[in-house]
């Protein structure tokens, strides 16, 4: 993308973003003095103020100007402007006059609700519009940066608590909402290229820009990152409910504080009041009027309920899986679009080859070889006869010394097993028990004792633990 | 509460994104930097390669790494900053999960010499710039440049020749085998007589002429002062450099013909104090290392010539000895005189336009720049 366009895109998300913030203000302001009403219509008209500011800024602001040269040629004009020193001023003082267009509008609207109105959206359309100008010269990532964020963040926080604490303000609630989400994705957005221009060029005195492909990655990863946040945002109840155990821990650290000291200074303290007990959800009222009968009817619906969340709760986990699965897939997708080799990338004077890589090959063995501990472990506490158990702890057995790298072969006996692993000290002992006991109950058609399958399952458990065999 | 609990999941989403790719961004995350080979020529273009490996899930959104080289090793364009002898190249990267990058770099060897990049530094961060961190990673990719190769019979004129209409081109490097030595194979002549390298030469089959060819070895002595009386540092770089690179074609050539060869320079390398004599030998592996002594060299003269040439005096024989010296002056003349008694052929090579004739002793050549550069 080219540079121009990148830096022009770049500077109106951050004048979005600021946007986002100051005009929620104003609309508090507003409707605190005059009133609710005309919501939609002044948005709609303060964007369209935000769009003209940034546009005079961006086009009648300028260096050169062919307009301006050829009205310097004027020898009167020239002398009060000092040659091209004065382009600059002239365009920006044309830039400040357009705000005269927007008054005029404004004050056209507001001609019928009063005087007080009429100046108050006077005043803040110029004011407004004159920032807008001012702002869009500004080099991208100097408003929105991050010491401005937090700022930010804690204003747009206490619109939201203006709108949840007094009732007038509630329609506003959603609205507030929305602009709180734009300031933040559009500041997630400037601070990320901002830093890839800092680290990249700003830090460095060479002229190369940063490659495209970095830049358009991270703009997905922090988009990502922003959904993640909503996410997280949707869960606040968890939040709440942390907040909340808090309080009253702290509640009641206070207490006890507070009676310990009443305890060792028993004059002059006051007693706290105490603890706010937990408040338990109370059960529903039943509304038959036979007190037996609705007690049968709320215990046929609870095991209705029941047996039916029975039912359905496997497809709803398998279901779950598999979107679960789709998701991670996407995602993958997405933080590693073409996985496949990429085509070589050139550039003027290196040129890159790009390929995936295959996963640790140990690690998947890990992954692997936990697996089946864990499986192992699950199968066992649901086997109750000693001759399965006996049978199914040497197949754990063997499972375990195959996935650690030693060859095995279906042709193998119990003795030549135990020979392939006699070299092992820590297990040797333990193989040759099992074994034995394999062979009586296998072969001898013995029911092994309660103590031997103890015995030999916590072996089991402690073979888990060597790493290597 | 719910404004609370809105700025603590911000605040925490914030932390813990850069918590995780400041800490994790350099786990299993490897880097290689290497050339292409590790010898070449002044002048030869190679690749500098760079390899990322990023063996995890989380990808990292941006790695910057700084490369310090020599500025005569010219790459990267515009991407590199020169300062004094240094070249700093910033070249960025993007790892998604499970890549691995591989990035070549187009390098010339502006110069000669032996080059070493140690280390270079990894800058790695989060997506909002909350905070990056950064490493130094050992490289240690080293880089031979031999000095260039130039046409001797170009670059030198014959003194005896400067008077005339043309410049008239004579052998610097006579070719025993063809001037003495072998002569075409006829139906008479046994095939143990055939003489496989001059036959390869000539394209057709060549039997020794006589069994008393005498074959001489090379070798060359460097003079590193470009001044009679400089001490230590050389001033003129330029002459010396053309010195270095005529020493190099000499070694060149004494290669391409199977001959054995010598270098001999009262200069010093890196890590190595004392001047510069080598043992006679031949075979590909020896001129190299003396192809690499030169490329080492510093620009400064460890012993005053006319001493070194003395001492040299004594243990060269039966050799064609190349005199390469920016001067030349009666005790140079005198010992190479003593060397030409000893059996030697002596031939000056000196790297300037112009000499006293009549200083030069009877029965050794001299050569003077007068061609191209």
């Amino acid at each position: 993308m080219q540079n121009r366009v990148r830096s022009t895109l770049l500077r109106l998300a951050e004048l979005t973003g600021l946007y986002s913030l100051v005009y929620p203000g104003f609309m508090l302001l507003r409707h605190a003095v005059f009133g609710a009403g005309g919501v939609v219509a002044e948005l709609i008209f303060s964007l369209c103020v935000f769009f003209a500011g940034v546009f005079a800024g961006r086009y009648i602001i300028r260096d050169k100007c062919a307009f301006a040269q050829r009205l310097l040629k004027n020898p009167l004009i020239d002398f009060i402007w000092e040659g091209n020193a004065g382009i600059r001023a002239a365009t920006t003082i044309a830039a400040y006059s357009t705000s005269v267009v927007p008054v005029c509008v404004v004050s056209a609207l507001y001609w019928n609700a009063g005087a007080a109105r009429t100046i108050f959206a006077c005043v803040f359309t110029l004011l407004f519009y004159c920032t807008c100008i001012k702002l869009s010269n500004y080099e991208p990532g100097s408003i929105l940066s991050r010491a401005s964020f937090y700022p930010g963040l804690i204003l747009t926080a206490f619109y939201i608590f203006i709108c949840t604490y007094f009732k007038s303000y509630a329609l506003y609630g959603t609205l507030l909402f929305i602009f709180a989400l734009i300031f933040m994705m559009m500041s997630f957005i400037v601070q990320n290229q901002s830093e890839l221009d800092y680290v990249f060029i700003k830090k460095t005195s060479h002229s190369a820009p940063v490659p495209d492909k970095i830049r358009s990655y991270n703009l997905a990863a922090v988009l990502l990152f922003f959904a993640a946040v909503i996410l997280l945002i949707n869960l606040k109840g968890i939040v709440v409910s942390i907040i909340k155990a808090l309080q009253q821990v702290i509640g009641w650290v206070a207490s006890a504080v507070s009676d310990f000291l009443s305890m060792i200074m028993p004059y002059g303290t006051q007693h706290q009041d105490p603890a706010q007990q937990m408040q338990y959800p109370a059960f529903p009222e039943s509304e038959a009027q036979n007190p037996i009968w609705g007690l049968i009817t709320d215990i046929v619906q609870y095991f209705v309920l029941l047996y039916i969340i029975y039912k359905i709760s496997p497809h709803m986990f398998s279901a779950l899986k598999k979107a679960a699965a789709s998701f991670s897939e996407w995602v993958k997708r997405l933080l590693k679009v073409n996985s496949q080799n990429e085509p070589q990338s050139r550039q003027d004077c290196y040129y890159d080859e790009i390929e995936p890589i295959a996963e640790d090959e140990r690690s998947t063995l890990r992954r692997a070889d936990k697996r089946l501990t864990i499986n192992i472990k699950r199968d066992l506490k649901k086997i109750k006869d000693p001759v399965r158990k006996v049978r199914y702890i040497y197949y754990a057995i063997l499972c375990t010394i195959f996935k650690k790298n030693r060859a095995l072969s279906k042709s193998d006996t119990t003795e030549e097993i135990y020979d392939k692993i006699k070299d092992c000290k820590e297990m040797v002992h333990y193989v040759r028990e099992a074994t034995e006991v394999y062979d009586r109950v296998r072969y001898g058609m013995q029911i092994p004792q309660k103590n031997e399958t103890d015995l030999l399952e916590d072996g089991l458990y402690r073979l888990f633990e060597i790493k290597k065999l | 509460m719910e404004v609370i609990a809105l700025i603590a999941i911000v605040f925490i989403a914030i932390g813990l994104q850069r918590h995780i790719f400041n800490r994790y961004g350099a786990y299993k995350l490897e880097y290689l930097c290497t050339f292409s080979a590790s010898e070449a020529y002044e002048g030869q273009e190679l690749c500098l390669v760079e390899t990322l490996y990023n063996r995890k899930l989380l990808p990292v959104p941006w790695l910057k790494v700084d490369i310090h080289s020599s500025k005569w090793l010219d790459f990267a364009g515009t991407r590199s900053v020169i300062t004094q002898e240094d070249r700093r190249v910033t070249s960025s990267f993007l790892l998604k999960s499970h890549q691995k990058i591989t990035r070549h770099w187009k390098v010339i060897c502006l110069k000669r010499g032996v080059f070493t990049t140690k280390n270079v530094t990894l800058i790695w961060g989060d997506l909002l710039g909350m905070g990056s961190s950064s490493e130094a990673v050992e490289v240690n990719a080293v880089l031979v440049v031999y000095p260039g190769i130039i046409d001797l019979n170009s670059v030198f004129i014959p003194v005896n020749c400067l008077q005339g209409d043309a410049v008239i081109k004579r052998w610097i490097m006579d070719d025993p085998f063809i001037v003495s030595g072998t002569r075409e194979y006829t139906e008479a002549d046994s095939m143990n007589r055939i003489h496989w390298q001059s036959s390869a030469r000539q394209g057709r089959l060549m039997v020794r002429k006589n069994d008393f060819t005498c074959r001489m070895g090379i070798t060359a002595i460097l003079n590193m002062q470009s001044g009679e009386f400089e001490h230590d540092t050389v001033l003129d770089k330029g002459k010396i450099e053309l010195g270095i690179k005529t020493a190099a074609t000499l070694l060149d050539s004494a290669l391409k013909m199977g001959m054995t060869a010598r270098l001999a320079v009262n200069g010093c390398i890196e890590g190595d104090e004392g001047t510069v004599f080598t043992k006679e030998a031949g075979g590909r592996e020896h001129i190299f290392q003396l192809l690499k002594l030169l490329a080492g060299l510093r620009l400064e003269n460890k012993k005053d010539f006319e001493s070194f040439l003395a001492e040299s005096s004594d243990v060269i024989m039966n050799n064609q000895i190349f005199i390469i010296t920016c001067y030349i002056n009666e005790e140079i003349c005198r010992i190479s005189d003593i060397m030409r008694r000893n059996g030697n052929r002596v031939l000056f090579l000196v790297l300037d336009e112009w000499i006293q004739e009549d200083i030069v002793p009877r029965g050794v050549d001299a050569y003077i720049l007068g061609g191209e550069r």
